[in-house]
């Protein structure tokens, strides 16, 4: 029931996410950040099952600080990736294997370039040009391949993102109201939060920078 | 849906004089839904040595990562290249060590041995050996795999019609599988070279 | 020889005059439609068991959820649109039974009549059956009233048909298109074996409508054009072939106008796939391409 998109440009991702915390028929919270920052260029969002949640990506988030200290270098996006696959891999085996879906992207400063990884709870690992996890699987990527470039702008990025969120909010049941999208290039990671706007009686969203209240809209 | 066809895969190895080819299909999926069409399922061992890992996704990766550490380690301890049998008791024994809880994946090996005579060989999820003189197949598509190959394999065929035949095998059978499919991978080994072919495949 | 057919026939014949009238009758109690048609002019025979539809419903998978021993033909992109000149009925051509590709040439089109189409999702000998027997239904129809069903009765017989056997495990998600008589306006109408009917501008049904969705909502408006409707339809179901391992084949296309429907030629999905992305042909682009031949003798 939860949103998770990935695009990726040629030197930047974008990712979002909703913001609903749900707990069987009830909104726990309306503002949850389903991200966590691992380091100074990769971002991973995360969904799946309660608790889970929080202890894996916290258990990750700080394990990879910790790779990044003991090393003295932020670690490549392709370094964060394998090695949560390979610790939810691990956990699969146990007797509490962790139940999440995740999405992690970034920037290498190093070659210029981004990439973004796409990991199920079964821990399968692909690296792709653009992903989604769940239900809301079924109605971006028909969008995603019709409309993705590999030239692809950082606006026209989210772009893309609003109308996947546009067209679950339209066709999915349990579509949500509110999102927050990041963007990770070269010079760091840009949050953005969305606003939602009433286009000929549909609704769809604009999304606002946190840090300097610039719009993006879909049109 | 049993959980060997969840992603879906397709993967087919066969003898050739001197030489032989493995091949695989690109899809990832999760049942119905095609995650990533650029997904290969065999891996370079060595260079006259690949293995392919049809079967759930996850244990694909999981079983790719542990035989590199495997073979690294062989490499260090013996100071010698792996000959193809060697890696074929060595995988069957990391499966049945997980008898209980397997890895959801019946790996394939094809490869050249020291006297650069085609090496084939398949098991199953728990490490049952089973050889071949003339071909092996696995994933989804196996079934399908298996009438394309008993049609165009032919004993002592050179590198080109090997790789010819495996191609069309995989592409014919991987037509009629809707779990797998989306391009396909070929390697054709010889002992002089190892040749990689990507094909184009339909994308339905 | 001759004198067996005749009695085949003689006999198939009087079973079916009969058969209008002692219909409700003979159904095993599941009684008439009340709907003033005679539609329940069949009986099927069930498992001499205690619980025959439990049976049927254990050992035929009509969908791909269950893991029956025997797997009818399914899975599925559909789609119907309305717009100003009629409606554009568009479908994939796979049937697949299990995992196995059963067929990349299906037709998942019923042409009803001349005015009418009906689309298959679910059980394809449900949708056949049921959507044949509908065509039977209008055409008694038309010979009693000298005027053509309207779609929306046409609809409203299916729905009371598979209505009767509610919850015995048919599976059917159908769209009932045409153009009525003396109307300006095309008519789309959704059916399916819940006994749901809908009408509406826009359907989509099967294991790939949601990809389906997705192209068609961005795209569509009712004032297109023939060629416009025709592309984005063609474009739809190309993506949810493309996502979609349940889907594929050929797309096939129709268009209803009020003179009566035309049929498009098919177009093979593979091409479509070269057509709308001629750089990507299954290769990542770092890589060589082997072009590989496919040699006679051996079909795709």
């Amino acid at each position: 029931m939860e949103t998770q998109i990935g695009i990726r440009g040629d030197n930047f991702v974008v990712l979002l996410s909703d913001k609903i915390v749900a707990q069987s028929i009830v909104k726990m919270k309306h503002n949850q950040d389903k991200m966590k920052q691992l380091n100074k260029n990769n971002v991973m969002s995360v969904t799946g099952e309660a608790g889970d949640v929080d202890s894996f990506s916290e258990y990750i988030e700080a394990n990879i600080k910790l790779f990044g200290l003991r090393q003295n270098r932020p670690l490549t996006t392709s370094e964060c990736a394998y090695w949560t696959r390979g610790t939810l891999a691990e956990a699969l085996r146990s007797r509490s294997p962790y139940n999440v879906n995740l999405l992690i992207g970034g920037f290498n400063p190093n070659t210029k370039k981004s990439s973004l990884y796409r990991i199920d709870y079964l821990s399968s690992i692909c690296e792709v040009p653009f992903a989604a996890h769940g239900y809301t699987s079924y109605f971006a990527y028909s969008l995603m391949d019709k409309e993705y470039r590999k030239d692809l702008t950082k606006e026209e990025a989210i772009k893309l993102a609003i109308r996947c969120v546009k067209q679950l909010d339209h066709r999915f049941l349990v579509g949500q109201p509110g999102f927050i999208l990041r963007v990770i290039d070269e010079e760091g990671i840009h949050t953005y939060d969305s606003q939602p706007i009433l286009e000929n009686g549909q609704r769809s969203f604009n999304f606002v920078n946190v840090a300097n209240n610039v719009v993006v809209s879909e049109a | 849906m049993s959980i060997t066809q969840y992603n879906g895969s397709a993967i087919v190895a066969m003898t050739g004089k001197n030489c032989v080819v493995i091949g695989c299909d690109k899809r990832l999926g999760q049942q119905a839904l095609t995650v990533d069409m650029n997904f290969e399922k065999v891996f370079r061992v060595k260079d006259k040595l690949y293995v392919g890992l049809p079967g759930l996704a996850t244990d694909v990766q999981t079983l790719h990562d542990r035989i590199r550490y495997r073979v690294n380690m062989y490499d260090l301890e013996e100071e010698r290249a792996i000959q193809p049998d060697n890696l074929a008791h060595m995988i069957s024994n990391m499966l049945y060590q997980k008898r209980f809880g397997p890895y959801f994946c019946e790996p394939i090996i094809a490869g050249l041995t020291e006297k650069d005579e085609p090496y084939i060989m398949g098991m199953d999820l728990i490490g049952c050996l089973s050889s071949a003189p003339d071909f092996i197949v696995g994933g989804t598509a196996s079934d399908n795999l298996y009438g394309m190959c008993e049609a165009l394999w032919e004993p002592d065929l050179g590198p080109d019609d090997l790789f010819r035949s495996a191609s069309q095998a995989l592409l014919n059978a991987v037509d009629r599988d809707a779990m797998s499919g989306w391009g396909a991978v070929v390697h054709v080994i010889t002992p002089e070279k190892t040749e990689t072919y990507h094909l184009q495949g339909r994308q339905d | 020889m001759n004198d067996f057919k005749q009695q085949f026939l003689g006999d198939t014949l009087t079973k079916t005059l009969f058969s209008e009238t002692e219909a409700s009758a003979t159904t095993n109690g599941l009684g008439s439609t009340g709907s003033g048609f005679e539609t329940t002019a069949h009986k099927f025979a069930l498992a001499p068991l205690q619980k025959p539809v439990e049976f049927a419903k254990t050992h035929i998978d009509n969908t791909s959820e269950t893991q029956a021993r025997i797997q009818a033909a399914h899975g599925t992109t559909t789609l119907a649109f309305k717009f100003q000149h009629g409606v554009i009925v568009c479908t994939d051509s796979r049937a697949t039974m299990g995992n196995v590709i059963a067929s990349q040439t299906v037709k998942k089109v019923i042409e009803i009549n001349e005015f009418l189409l009906g689309t298959m999702a679910g059980g394809a000998a449900d949708c056949s059956f049921w959507e044949r027997e509908l065509g039977r239904q209008c055409k008694l129809y038309a010979l009693r009233n000298k005027k053509r069903i309207t779609v929306a009765g046409a609809s409203k017989i299916l729905r009371n048909m598979v209505l009767n056997y509610k919850g015995m495990g048919l599976s059917m998600g159908t769209m009932i298109c045409g153009w009525d008589e003396d109307t300006t306006d095309p008519a789309l109408f959704y059916v399916d074996s819940d006994g749901q009917r809908l009408e509406n501008h826009l359907f989509s049904v099967g294991s790939g409508s949601t990809f389906a969705y997705s192209v068609l909502d961005a795209g569509y408006h009712y004032n297109m054009e023939v060629e416009e409707a025709k592309e984005l339809a063609r474009r739809a179901i190309y993506h949810a072939t493309y996502r979609d391992a349940f889907s594929g084949g050929y797309v096939r296309m129709y268009h209803i106008k009020q003179d009566g429907w035309v049929a498009f030629d098919l177009q093979d999905v593979g091409e479509l796939d070269i057509h709308y992305y001629p750089e990507r042909k299954g290769v990542p682009d770092n890589q060589v391409q082997e072009e590989i031949i496919r040699p006679a003798g051996v079909s795709v």
